[in-house]
């Protein structure tokens, strides 16, 4: 009898209660939506599996991690991860931006350079997180800016900011920032909606001219020497980026970027994306930090977009031709979603609306914005 | 209520942050600009070269057709057949 109590104490229901149950509920509302709707699955199929395992008990030991231990199995695969991958080294965001230089057509950028402004307005959706958090009194600089950088509604780079102003952060951080961009959609068409008149969102732009192949090949190079000289704590997320691009661009090393884009990224992104679902166990998600964050990261999404919608809008009062002021929320990063949001966003306007390589320029100005604020973070906190 | 060393710090992030994010791009935007007259000037050059080398090529064949139009004409003129045989 005593044998078979043991056995029952031993198992994972011994350890758990109703708010495992509530996020067994959320886990498996991911799942549904990621294969039923195919809502971004990229993101939510793994996210949602990896709650279930965060939520099936610490007996399990997979999120352990003894990095001075002498006894074997001490450590769970995605305690591993979590501290090498995403923590202590952090070698999966820069991964993950060798793969996104890699997939990334400068093209729209360098044919309609405006678009980079709006990239930077997007931006303006972290400072006022970082303020916000700051205003609650409840976290100090490091840990506001941790939670800024969710604004720039990029994965990597907040897990990159995170994992080194605020590890404590890290976890939640990153899922937040990865659940917002999953649920992008929903943020940004009622803003986009809210901000724009239907005749704004029926500008037609011109479509982008033919950009040669040398200023594909030297614009990530100057770029990338100008950003690093100017930045240099943004070296690590920049200088992947802009190699994953000169990849492709240079055209003579096809193996190299297809590597990068495929089977790399597809690595770093199931390790990635099932280890920062682990970080939402129960205790941690019912903590009133973690609502207080969230409240923010969704204030800077949306200030973000917002930010984008306002700054087209503002240069459209001096320019002759007209942009879009739809392709000004995809500054916030959320490459390609957001960049694709404002093209649906478009089309549903003006049905011969093509904004999705006007909408890309935005997109990877945003990515590069977001990362120079975090190297900037860096650099002086 | 926000310490007065924090708020001076957040503050002074705050403009470089922004400053460096739009002063950046804005450079950037420069860049671009650079970079497509440096191609443009670049691009002219080869096409104009390539053209050249094609102009040229194309005059060394006329003239080769010209030529060889020459030899025929003097070779039928003096009664000779243009593959030499009588």
């Amino acid at each position: 009898m005593t044998e078979f109590l043991d056995f029952l104490r031993s198992t994972g229901f011994n350890t758990l209660d109703w708010r495992n149950g509530v996020m067994l509920a959320v886990a498996f509302i991911f799942i549904f939506l990621a294969i039923s709707r195919e809502m971004e699955p990229y993101e939510l199929l793994p996210i949602g599996l990896g709650i279930i395992i965060a939520n099936l008990g610490p007996s399990t030991g997979l999120l352990d991690f003894v990095s001075d231990s002498s006894e074997f199995q001490k450590s769970g695969i995605f305690g591993i991860i979590f501290h090498y991958g995403l923590s202590f080294w952090n070698l999966l965001p820069p991964i993950i931006f060798l793969g996104l230089g890699a997939m990334t057509d400068f093209g729209p950028v360098i044919s309609n350079p405006r678009t980079l402004i709006l990239g930077a307005a997007a931006q303006l959706g972290i400072f006022l997180a970082f303020w916000g958090a700051l205003a609650t009194g409840l976290f100090s600089l490091p840990e506001a800016a941790a939670i800024g950088i969710i604004g720039g509604a990029d994965g990597p780079t907040t897990i990159f900011l995170s994992a080194r102003l605020a590890p404590e952060l890290l976890g939640i951080t990153a899922v937040i920032a990865y659940s917002y961009m999953a649920c992008i959609a929903f943020i940004q068409m009622p803003l986009m909606r809210l901000l724009t008149t239907k005749r704004e969102r029926e500008i037609v732009m011109k479509p982008p001219r033919e950009v040669s192949r040398l200023e594909k090949l030297l614009f990530p190079s100057i770029a990338m020497v100008l950003i690093i000289l100017i930045v240099p704590r943004s070296a690590p997320l920049i200088s992947m980026f802009m190699i994953g691009n000169l990849f492709r661009e240079s055209g003579v090393v096809p193996r190299l970027t297809t590597a990068a884009s495929n089977e790399l990224l597809n690595v770093a992104t199931i390790f990635l994306m099932i280890t920062v679902g682990t970080q939402l166990s129960a205790d941690r998600v019912f903590d009133p930090d973690t609502a207080v964050i969230l409240g923010l990261g969704l204030a800077a999404f949306a200030c973000g977009t917002a930010g984008g919608l306002l700054f087209a809008k503002l240069m459209n009062l001096f320019m002759k031709d007209k942009i879009n002021p739809l392709i000004g929320s995809a500054g916030v990063s959320a490459v390609p979603m957001a960049a694709r949001i404002s093209h649906h966003m478009g089309q549903e306007a003006n049905p011969g609306n093509f904004l999705l390589p006007h909408a890309m320029g935005p997109n990877v100005a945003g990515v590069i914005g977001s990362a120079v604020v975090a190297g900037l973070f860096i650099s002086l906190i | 209520m926000i310490d007065q060393i924090i708020l001076e710090e957040a503050g002074i992030l705050t403009v470089i942050g922004i400053g460096t994010a739009f002063g950046l791009l804005l450079l950037l935007m420069v860049v671009v600009v650079v970079v497509r007259l440096f191609s443009g000037v670049i691009l002219e050059g080869v096409a104009r070269r390539a053209a050249r080398a094609e102009t040229e090529s194309r005059d060394r064949a006329r003239a080769a057709v010209a030529a060889v139009t020459a030899i025929m004409a003097t070779r039928t003129s003096s009664g000779a057949t243009v593959n030499g045989r009588d």
